[in-house]
């Protein structure tokens, strides 16, 4: 197999406040491989974008990565120096957040900060720069993009804007795309069209992509793999199609059951919310909502196990309770 | 009593755009552009019976939060009528058109800009009942109380404020709210968009368990397919302000007739166990103030046709409430869809 792209293991952030501590990730690890799509799910709250900022290394006071490593190119991104991280992100990591207006500068034209994007990590001409960019704004689906270098952000409706951002990220055939829910707020149709970028950028470039979403139905369209995120720990992860099939973890089915799907009559109801993550938990994050919880759940709280990409951090995974 | 509850016979709303002091200024001295109008509903015509659920779908600004609060009154059509119980309430006398409008609610598609923040969650469910006099005073908190437990609500939400509520528990004040003045028909513009799956799988099942229980007709716009699919009896879809098809929810889905129809389907993500190909319409909604000639949809149609740039193709009927526009023969889609 090939060597992974990205290497992260036990990643841990935190977040102090009047000397209380918010654990937000816990122990996260994966690894991630070149031209793969890996998708991230779980509620609101989960801790999806926090991870994704930690992956940068991207956090602000009072968060920040408390352990683990993000190893890229053999090099972790949470010891890296400030110069060097600068030249890795936007170059050959790109990040594409959940809101648009974190990564456009409002002072300059579209066309300004693109084409600076191309110029600031590639020994290329100006029209060329010129040229990447319009050809970037077209796979996005920007209607006529040369006339549209000179219009500025607020220009743009917020739709437009995330589109912007997509393309520039898209700009300098990273190596890995970091995606935050980029299009959730953007019609079927235009998503469609960036999800089919995304995956021709990924099969052609060898782009490697975490996509973060809510949206199950979205990810099984587009990902290789899915991680489940709860509480901020990685509760399962598999190939989509075994995660669909074969969920083992009651989280996993949770969810999906609550999305409607053709031909089904009622949706599974997950009642209340994502634990708060201030301190340990003693037991299984998910016991207070979880169908399946036993005496066992509060007590003991459930490691890691198996196979390092099917495991589910279950102590009565359902696949094995079938089989029982 | 009829089935019919609310009509919109050949409803249509321009707005003018707002385009500054100084524009109108340049035009009262004869020197300004004209006024540019956006056409953001264009002769519709649709029915919703009584008990029932229509959803309407189509992309961001194809005029379906200004088709819903036309619908409800909220906003008067440019031409056209709008029935309630077979009456056109614009020209019914005053009190009586009050009562109608009343009939009609509406859950807002923005639940952090749709409360007053500085209203209690009780006091925002039941005024509107309390001041129209279905709800004594002394009665209203318990009716507030009541009103919320049918969304779920407890009742110790009944004296926080809105930022002290999640998106999804917003959203159900916002239905409540609408609830609790015992209305003939809700308009739900995109209710549970933005929510989480496990919210959203509340919120719709909420719906489907009052419905049954109160009887109440319903619209429900969505941009989410499988979650019209999901709750909707019929299914409007629109383009640029018009009906492009409607028909019941099954034959949509299972039949689409229009281009643009079938083009969304295709593209709705679903559950699947199978990674897919997407496959995109080409090209870019265009924008209402310059729409297409004829068939609106033709620069982005994988089947335009000649006539298409200059006919407007009206509704056809293919069946049993089954309507299209397009020029296509019934036979030459399904073949070209089935490629
Ligand atoms: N800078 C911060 N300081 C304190 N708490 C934070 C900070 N950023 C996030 N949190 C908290 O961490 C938790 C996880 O947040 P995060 O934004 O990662 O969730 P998410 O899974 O991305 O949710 P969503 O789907 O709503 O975007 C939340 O409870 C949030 O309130
Ligand atoms: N008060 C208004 N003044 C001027 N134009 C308006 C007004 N309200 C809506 N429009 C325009 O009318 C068109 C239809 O808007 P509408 O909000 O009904 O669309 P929508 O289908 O609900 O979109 P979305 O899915 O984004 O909510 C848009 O082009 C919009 O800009
Ligand atoms: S460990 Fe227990 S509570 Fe946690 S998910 Fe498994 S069965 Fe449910
Ligand atoms: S009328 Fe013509 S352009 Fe319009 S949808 Fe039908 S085939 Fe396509
Ligand atoms: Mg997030
Ligand atoms: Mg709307």
């Amino acid at each position: 197999m090939a060597e992974p792209i990205l290497a992260v293991s036990g990643l841990c952030t935190e977040v102090v406040s009047d000397e209380k501590i918010a654990r937000i990730v816990r122990d996260v690890s994966f690894d991630l491989y070149p031209g793969e799509i890996l998708g991230v799910v779980g509620e609101s709250g989960c801790g999806k974008s926090m991870m994704g900022f930690a992956l940068l290394n991207l956090l602000d006071p009072p968060a920040r990565v408390a352990s683990g490593s993000v190893s890229f190119a053999g090099k972790d991104i949470t010891r890296l120096p400030a110069e060097a991280l600068r030249t890795i992100r936007g170059n050959r990591i790109a990040m594409i957040f959940q809101d648009p207006m974190v990564s456009l500068n409002p002072v300059l034209t579209i066309g300004e900060q693109m084409m600076e994007a191309v110029l600031a990590h590639q020994k290329v001409s100006r029209s060329v720069a010129k040229a990447r960019t319009i050809e970037a704004l077209e796979m996005v689906g920007i209607p006529k993009p040369a006339e549209r270098l000179k219009a500025y952000p607020h220009e743009f409706s917020g739709g437009m804007r995330q589109r912007v951002v997509i393309a520039t990220a898209f700009l300098n055939k990273p190596d890995i795309i970091i995606a935050d829910e980029p299009t959730t707020a953007l019609d079927v149709t235009i998503q469609a069209q960036i999800l089919a970028e995304v995956q021709k950028m990924a099969a052609q470039n060898g782009t490697a992509v975490i996509w973060i979403s809510h949206d199950m139905s979205l990810l099984s369209g587009l990902a290789d793999r899915v991680m489940v995120m709860y509480a901020g720990q990685i509760v399962e992860s598999g190939s989509t199609a075994s995660i669909i099939e074969q969920p083992n973890h009651p989280y996993t089915r949770a969810l999906m059951g609550a999305i409607p799907v053709p031909g089904r009559e009622k949706l599974e109801i997950l009642r209340g919310f994502p634990p708060n993550l201030l301190g340990e938990f003693t037991g299984c994050a998910f016991a207070p909502r979880c169908p399946l919880a036993r005496d066992h759940c509060d007590l003991e709280r459930p490691e890691a196990r198996g196979p390092e990409l099917t495991h589910a951090r279950c102590h009565y995974p359902l696949q094995e309770g079938a089989h029982s | 009593m009829s089935t019919t509850l609310l009509e919109l016979c050949d409803v249509s709303r321009v707005f003018t755009r707002n385009d500054g002091a100084f524009d109108s200024l340049a035009r009262r001295l004869g020197v300004g552009r004209p006024l540019e109008n956006l056409v953001a509903v264009d002769n519709v015509s649709m029915v919703v019976n009584r008990g029932e659920t229509v959803g309407i779908v189509g992309e961001s600004g194809c005029g379906k939060s200004t088709l819903g609060r036309v619908a409800v009154q909220l906003l008067a059509p440019s031409s056209g009528k709008v029935l309630f119980e077979g009456k056109d309430i614009a020209t019914l006398p005053v009190e009586e058109a009050r009562r109608a409008r009343f009939k009609l609610q509406m859950v807002f598609q923005n639940p952090y800009t749709s409360l007053n923040p500085r209203r209690r969650v009780g006091e925002t469910v039941i005024e509107a009942a309390v001041s129209h006099g279905l709800v004594a005073k002394a009665d209203a908190r318990d009716a507030a109380i009541k009103a919320m437990g049918r969304v779920g609500l407890k009742p110790d939400f009944i004296d926080r404020f809105p930022h002290a509520l999640s998106g999804g528990q917003r959203q159900r004040v916002g239905i409540a709210r609408a609830l609790a003045v015992d209305p003939a028909c809700v308009v739900f513009d995109e209710a549970v968009a933005a929510l989480d799956v496990s919210i959203q799988a509340q919120i719709l099942e909420l719906l489907v368990e009052l419905r049954q229980n109160a009887s109440f007709a319903s619209v429900f716009i969505s941009h989410d397919l499988n979650v019209v699919r999901y709750i909707a009896d019929r299914v409007v879809i629109l383009y640029l302000g018009r009906v492009v098809e409607t028909a019941s929810t099954a034959t949509l889905f299972e039949k689409p007739h229009h281009p643009y129809s079938q083009a969304l389907m295709a593209e709705a993500p679903e559950l699947k166990a199978q990674k897919r190909i997407f496959t995109p319409i080409v090209g870019e909604l265009p924008s209402p103030l310059s729409p297409p000639s004829g068939c609106q949809f033709h620069p982005r149609c994988p089947h335009a046709m000649p006539r298409c740039k200059t006919e407007q193709p009206a509704l056809r009927q293919l069946g049993d409430g089954h309507f299209s526009a397009c020029h296509l023969d019934m036979g030459q889609a399904d073949e070209k869809h089935a490629k």
